[in-house]
């Protein structure tokens, strides 16, 4: 089904959908208009009841007023939490939504079971940058999203539709609002991630333009329990390039917590 | 009708084959291409240059801010300024900046106090323009673009309050913060220095600019002559929006000119520099000029559907001269061109830009020489 819920009078959409009673996943979509979360989060469904919402600013939620900065993406998604009234949710983000799920957890983790955090955005390791999607061009911004370029090219001409403009101009237009600097990165999250008392896992592609894999080593530093599962040959976006993996990677995560 | 000689000082020594090879001569081109022994050299050259425009006759002379690009020597206007004044002690003519970018700073404060330096170190011959920077000024500032309208308009209102304040006051504001705006000096002009906005002609910037409450005076930058006379219609309509008639003194025109003394002499002397200055030095690509938030989503697909960047494809002088990007001929070619545009506007403000591209020194002091000596008198009194 289809859902809605007004945050301070912007409206967030969301769709739930999955295996009835099975529990709850929340999936952090990556910043990116491209059409393929679908068969991930589609093979989570079959295990799962998956609330999956377009961020505020992001895809047909509202661009709210008050959407400074990651604080108030993290406490919309906590008064969501509330209004939807679950507990257990196991969190899968991906890039910026693997950003989002971590600044929810590090504020308040009690609703919360677990996180997969697929190549989050988020924190920084010494030395390492990430890749400067906002200087790219739209096909560059393709290609260094995946290892395999035969992947890659299945996105190129999709992109040049002027709806898939429209969208993509509007996720990149939230990114930056939630991203441009610190780029892609929140000093205090890192500051503080040991206050995510909920188990963690990192899944990484071992050929990530965007956030380089060394970036795991600063989750790791402040989530020394956190579990990393690196995948090899693969890009930025582990749940598209690799999915039927990445996601046999979650659902056996999700299953160890026991939650 | 009112003349200012612009300045960009671009790094013209560069070695175009090797920086070809990068997307950009903005942002991503390295330094190592900056020979300080040739850039010293050129500093001397090029306030020279605008010093001799105004001993021609120029009413002012004008230098602007960029940040990280061979195209602009000034990332710190206000010191070629200063320079400037010092070299004009004494003359009538004006020293403007056109302009500070207000939104990548982080203290708009240093701005006021700055310009009101000038100000007063000038006599009163300053001249402040305002304006965002270009989209390049962000991906080099980390300035979050989205917020560029926001911040300009916060800032501006610190400025203009600390110039006319004579009390100290505080500001709260999204952006910007201070405890303690107290600016000394004031500045000598009453009640502060003359603002222009240069713009490429946005809308919000028309509407802001025509506002009565300001009345700035709006240069044309980088644009045809249709665009020109387009936007100039849109603020006088604006004006009369608001209830009043604008005048010419609000409408200006910056533009690469350059005087020889035929067409054919003009056009040969000129061709190679202009190109160089759309083809090389403004070499930009969609994603450096506009970064997400610089303009609207429905502006930007806009722009989208009709350009790819500016100097994305390569353009001759011929095709420059036709769109009216630049103005080149003989002295009657440049005045009919301006007079023709003026009838259509009434704009007073004139401001060739004296040097672009490659043009070697020779030939900007000789074409300014021939625009102040024989299209001046021709067009003065338009």
């Amino acid at each position: 089904m289809d859902g809605t819920f007004v945050c301070m009078g912007a409206t967030m959409r969301y769709r739930r959908f999955g295996k009835s009673g099975g529990k709850p996943l929340l999936y952090l979509r990556s910043e990116e208009s491209l059409p393929a979360d679908a068969g991930f989060v589609d093979g989570l469904a079959r295990d799962y009841e998956v609330i999956f919402p377009d961020h505020p600013g992001f895809g047909a939620s509202d661009n709210p007023e008050w959407l400074r900065g990651m604080t108030d993406t993290a406490y919309c998604y906590l008064d969501f939490l509330d209004h939807l009234g679950l507990n257990g949710i196991h969190i899968v983000g991906a890039s910026m939504g693997g950003w989002i799920g971590a600044e929810i957890a590090v504020r308040d983790s009690a609703r919360i079971a677990s996180l997969s955090l697929i190549a989050p955005y988020g924190v920084r390791e010494n030395g390492q940058t990430y890749g400067d999607v906002f200087l790219w061009t739209p096909e560059q911004n393709i290609v260094n999203r995946f290892a395999d370029r035969q992947f890659a090219d299945k996105f190129l001409g999709e992109e040049q539709t002027s709806r898939v403009t429209t969208e993509l101009l509007k996720d990149r237009y939230a990114t930056a609002r939630l991203g441009w600097a610190p780029r892609f990165h929140n000093p205090e999250l890192q500051r503080w991630l040991h206050r995510i008392n909920k188990p963690v896992q990192l899944v990484w592609g071992d050929d990530d333009k965007i956030a380089p894999p060394a970036m795991a080593r600063a989750w790791q530093a402040g989530l020394p329990k956190s579990k990393l599962i690196t995948i090899p040959n693969c890009g930025h976006l582990p749940h598209m390039e690799r999915a039927e993996e990445t996601r046999a990677a979650v659902t056996k995560f999700i299953e160890e917590t026991g939650a | 009708m009112n003349f200012h000689a612009f300045h960009l000082m671009p790094y013209r020594h560069l070695d175009f084959d090797e920086a070809n090879k990068y997307p950009s001569y903005w942002v991503v081109l390295p330094n190592k291409f900056y020979d300080p022994k040739k850039g010293s050299k050129l500093y001397q050259e090029y306030i020279d240059q605008l010093v001799f425009a105004a001993k021609c006759g120029f009413d002012g002379i004008c230098v602007n801010e960029h940040h990280q690009a061979a195209y602009s020597m000034m990332p710190a206007p206000n010191l070629i300024a200063m320079s400037l004044i010092e070299r004009t002690r004494g003359m009538k003519n004006t020293i403007a900046v056109l302009g500070r970018a207000l939104p990548i700073v982080n203290n708009p404060v240093t701005i006021a106090e700055e310009f009101a330096m000038l100000d007063n170190l000038s006599d009163g011959r300053l001249i402040a323009g305002f304006v965002r920077g270009i989209g390049c000024e962000y991906h080099s500032s980390t300035i979050n673009p989205i917020y560029s309208h926001d911040r300009f308009h916060e800032a501006h209102d610190i400025i203009t309050r600390a110039w006319t304040s004579t009390e100290p006051f505080n500001y709260e504001g999204e952006h910007y913060n201070f405890n303690y705006v107290n600016c000394w000096p004031r500045p000598m002009q009453e009640p502060h220095p003359r603002i222009w906005i240069p713009t490429q002609g946005s809308t919000e910037t028309v509407d802001w600019a025509a506002d009565p409450k300001r009345k700035y005076p709006m240069i044309m930058a980088f644009s045809p002559a249709d665009a020109v006379v387009r936007f100039h219609e849109v603020y006088k309509q604006r004006a009369r929006d608001f209830g009043y008639e604008a005048t010419g003194d609000q409408l200006g025109w910056s533009t690469p000119l350059y005087v020889g003394e035929t067409d054919e002499i003009a056009r040969r002397e000129a061709a190679p520099h202009i190109e160089s200055l759309f083809n090389n030095f403004f070499h930009i690509p969609f994603e450096f000029l506009f970064p997400p938030g610089y303009t609207g989503i429905e502006s930007l697909q806009r722009m989208m559907s009709f350009r790819k960047g500016i100097g994305t494809s390569k353009l001759l002088l011929e095709d420059l001269f036709n769109r009216g990007n630049c103005i080149v001929g003989s002295p009657e070619t440049v005045a009919n061109k301006i007079a023709e545009v003026q009838s259509k506007t009434g704009f007073k403000i004139m401001i060739p830009m004296i040097q672009f591209g490659t043009l070697p020194d020779e030939l900007v002091k000789k074409s300014t020489q021939l625009f102040a000596e024989e299209v001046i008198p021709k067009i003065r009194h338009l």
